[in-house]
């Protein structure tokens, strides 16, 4: 489609995203770019070199969107700020050259199942006190202010290169902006899963502690959630049309979750967040990691339509349409079809998607995860994809 | 911010916490936004 301008350009994917999310039928179906690191290695570089530097992080992001033409990205190199952290002398990325890798540390927990009660008497002072001197070593009693100055420099450095990056492609490339400015909504399980405790210490918490566990995520979620539910409700209400999304929350902590254990620990905290995202008008992205929709789907199918867009990793995104008619899909190519799939097979899924999800709406393309590792995509499926996309 | 800061207590929370707000070159003038970009830089380093 030819524009007059990237203004122009701005606008018509916006609106494809805003009249998919709202399950009306739009134009064509968006494509959105899940390409996180993928993008280093697709221009040709390294990831140790690429993560520390923004300029050439501007030029890898920019040639990715040359290459393809999406309709909107969701990271133009800002994922991971690793030279803001690297300022404390400390890293829980471990990202080698050699192989093209990068791993986070898993294998940590900041906070031990006998220190619940502290964290949940006063979460703040735990995570400064506690969290912090465990997880950056350098931040402890003889640290003087000069080295926490060059984080606050790091991060600035860091802010700068996201208002650029923003800008540069909002304007010259015609990208729409991606998530509205929102409040943080906070997810205590996801934290606890995520960060605090580990997989292992949230899951046996779970089974063996369930009354401590009760206790901080309620003292997390008062800490840290209501005070963004405030702020949510006093905002203008509906939609922000400038942007494709209004927020984004990710599901991963129903993983090691039963369905009891889910119904118990996480849905009262979900349930607040969806009820006040409703309640002001706003429209999300929410990603969910692994399978959910197989066994929980019966959570969110009584919500209006048109306010939730559910980007799936392992759910099947036909069968998901069937269970939530009321909810927008995002997704559908499988990053292993992508890394070592043929075209053919590659260009018949994104034909079946867009014929069967998105001919009246509701549904925007995409990878089924980030694509992180050179295999999560040969390079010449992914363009077959987007010229496919593009031509409709 | 320099040597004799070295000496105050940064460690604690709320007081530490708050030395540390003080004390940085921060691009904002209020204590009460001083602290809040703190935290906001705090939560990014638990996270991250």
């Amino acid at each position: 489609m030819l524009m007059a301008d990237s203004s122009e350009l701005r606008a018509y994917r916006t609106k494809l995203f805003r009249d998919a999310l709202e399950m009306k039928k739009p134009e064509r179906v968006p494509h959105l770019s899940y390409a996180v690191t993928w993008k280093i290695f697709d221009a040709g570089h390294k990831l140790g070199q690429a993560l520390h530097d923004y300029e050439l992080m501007e030029q890898i992001v920019r040639e990715h969107q040359q290459k393809y033409q999406f309709d909107a990205m969701t990271d133009y190199g800002l994922r991971n700020p690793y030279r803001v952290s690297e300022a404390l002398g400390t890293s829980f990325y471990e990202i080698n050259d050699e192989n093209d890798s990068i791993f986070y540390r898993t294998d940590f927990t900041f906070c031990s199942n006998e220190e619940l009660d502290q964290l949940a008497a006063n979460p703040k002072k735990f995570m400064y006190e506690v969290m912090m001197p465990r997880k950056y070593p350098n931040f402890n009693g003889s640290m003087p202010a000069r080295q926490f100055q060059r984080v606050v420099e790091e991060k600035q450095a860091f802010a700068a290169y996201a208002g650029h990056i923003n800008q540069v492609m909002t304007e010259e490339y015609g990208l729409p902006k991606y998530v509205a400015p929102m409040p943080g909504m906070f997810l205590a399980c996801e934290n606890l899963f995520n960060i605090v405790r580990g997989i292992r210490g949230f899951s046996m918490d779970m089974r063996r502690d369930k009354g401590r566990l009760h206790a901080v995520l309620d003292a997390l979620s008062e800490a840290f959630l209501t005070p963004s539910i405030e702020k949510l409700l006093k905002m203008p209400k509906g939609p922000n049309p400038d942007y494709c999304f209004d927020g984004q929350l990710f599901f991963m902590a129903h993983t090691v979750m039963n369905n009891r254990q889910y119904e118990e620990f996480q849905w009262p905290y979900v349930k607040r967040i969806l009820d006040a995202m409703v309640a002001s008008g706003k429209h999300i992205r929410i990603y969910v990691q692994g399978r959910m929709m197989d066994r929980l789907a019966d959570y969110f199918k009584d919500y209006p339509r048109g306010y939730f867009a559910f980007h799936l990793e392992g759910d099947d995104l036909f069968e998901t349409r069937k269970k939530l008619p009321n909810c927008a899909l995002i997704g559908g190519i499988p990053a292993d079809l992508l890394g070592h799939g043929s075209k053919k097979e590659c260009l018949a899924l994104t034909q079946r998607l867009i014929q069967e999800l998105g001919s009246d709406g509701g549904f925007i393309l995409s990878q089924d995860k980030m694509l992180t590792y050179r295999n999560d995509a040969n390079p010449e499926n992914l363009k077959a994809i987007c010229d496919y996309v593009n031509a409709q | 911010m320099e040597n004799e800061a070295a000496q105050k207590d940064y460690l604690t929370y709320p007081q530490g916490f708050s030395n540390l707000a003080e004390d940085l070159e921060l691009p904002y003038e209020s204590k009460e936004q001083r602290e809040a970009y703190l935290w906001t830089i705090i939560d990014g380093l638990i996270k991250m």
